[in-house]
């Protein structure tokens, strides 16, 4: 099981790429901005984006219902539940 | 036991922390520049302060001259007026004198 | 021209200090690009991260002589933006018309 990591907007490829390779039961963090991709994620209850970001870039009343938001701790959290990180950047 | 509290500055003799701005600070601040403060400079530096509030920008000479005749009129957004108050490089002395940071543009 | 989105990195505010300087020199306007137009977003917060929230100095804009900050409609609706999303008044443009805009500058700075 694998955390993916994104941080670039959907106008990266950071986002496509990660998406082709997920695998069902993998989890995703958008973070930096990567959570400018909450749209794109919305409905995919494996996304969780972090909190701290999507505050600074003005989207915390935005987030789809089906993702996650997670603080830094949360963060930690995620970490300690997968067996590797692969980001996406 | 009775020493004044050290303020921080620049080497240009800015507040490091505009957070630690007090009035006292400002007195202190216009002294090093042999400015004492009266009624006239506090109208000044409370608009200037109030605008970096606003918009998070030290105000350059232009916008100063700008805000202060909007604000407070034309006789006061005089360049001479402003320039008896807080000398030749008002724009410069006014903000470091609030706290705030060096006008973009200011040398 | 303001072209990336604020706080991954420090390119939107270097470009708004470098408006806010040429601006005493050349008359100046704005275009919010692709994902600089995330720039504009209304009610950033941003005391978790350690970056600025510089938005709000969008605002001074027109003390400083700025009078016109461009955006595309195809940037926003692609990013299901709207132009009462952002935190000042913008004039909305079709990206066919960007060439001509960017035609009718001597000088483009690109961030």
């Amino acid at each position: 099981m694998i955390l993916h990591t994104v941080n670039k907007p959907p106008s990266h490829a950071a986002l496509s790429d990660c998406l082709a390779v997920m695998a069902s039961d993998d989890l995703m963090l958008l973070i930096e901005d990567g959570v400018y991709c909450l749209h794109e994620v919305s409905g995919d209850s494996r996304v969780h984006v972090l909190t701290p970001d999507l505050e600074a870039r003005g989207l915390w009343d935005r987030l789809p219902a089906e993702l996650t938001a997670v603080d830094y701790a949360g963060f930690v959290g995620l970490c300690t539940r997968v067996d590797k990180i692969k980001t996406w950047a | 036991m009775n020493e004044k509290p050290v303020i921080q500055v620049d080497k240009e003799g800015f507040l490091r922390n505009f957070r630690s701005w007090t009035q006292t600070a400002a007195h202190e601040l216009a002294a090093q520049d042999e400015i004492t403060l009266n009624e006239q400079h506090w109208e000044i530096i409370n608009l200037v302060r109030e605008y970096y509030d606003d918009y998070q920008v030290s105000p350059p000479t232009r916008v100063l001259a700008k805000l202060v005749t909007e604000q407070l009129g034309p006789d006061k957004g005089r360049s001479i007026y402003l320039m008896q108050l807080f000398t030749a490089r008002y724009a410069k002395y006014v903000s470091k004198i609030a706290g705030l940071p060096k006008p973009t543009g200011c040398d | 021209m303001q072209s990336r989105a604020p706080h991954g990195s420090l390119f939107g505010q270097e470009g708004l200090d470098a408006i806010l300087m040429g601006s005493a020199f050349a008359t100046c306007a704005v275009l919010m690009h692709g994902d600089g137009v995330y720039q504009l977003i209304r009610d950033q917060r941003s005391s978790g991260t350690s970056t600025r929230d510089y938005s709000v100095s969008y605002g001074a804009l027109g003390d400083y002589g700025v009078e016109t900050v461009f955006c595309v409609q195809e940037d926003l609706t692609e990013r299901r933006l709207v132009v009462d999303d952002l935190v000042i008044p913008v004039t909305v443009i079709d990206r066919a018309a960007v060439a001509s805009l960017l035609n009718d500058y001597n000088t483009i700075l690109d961030f």
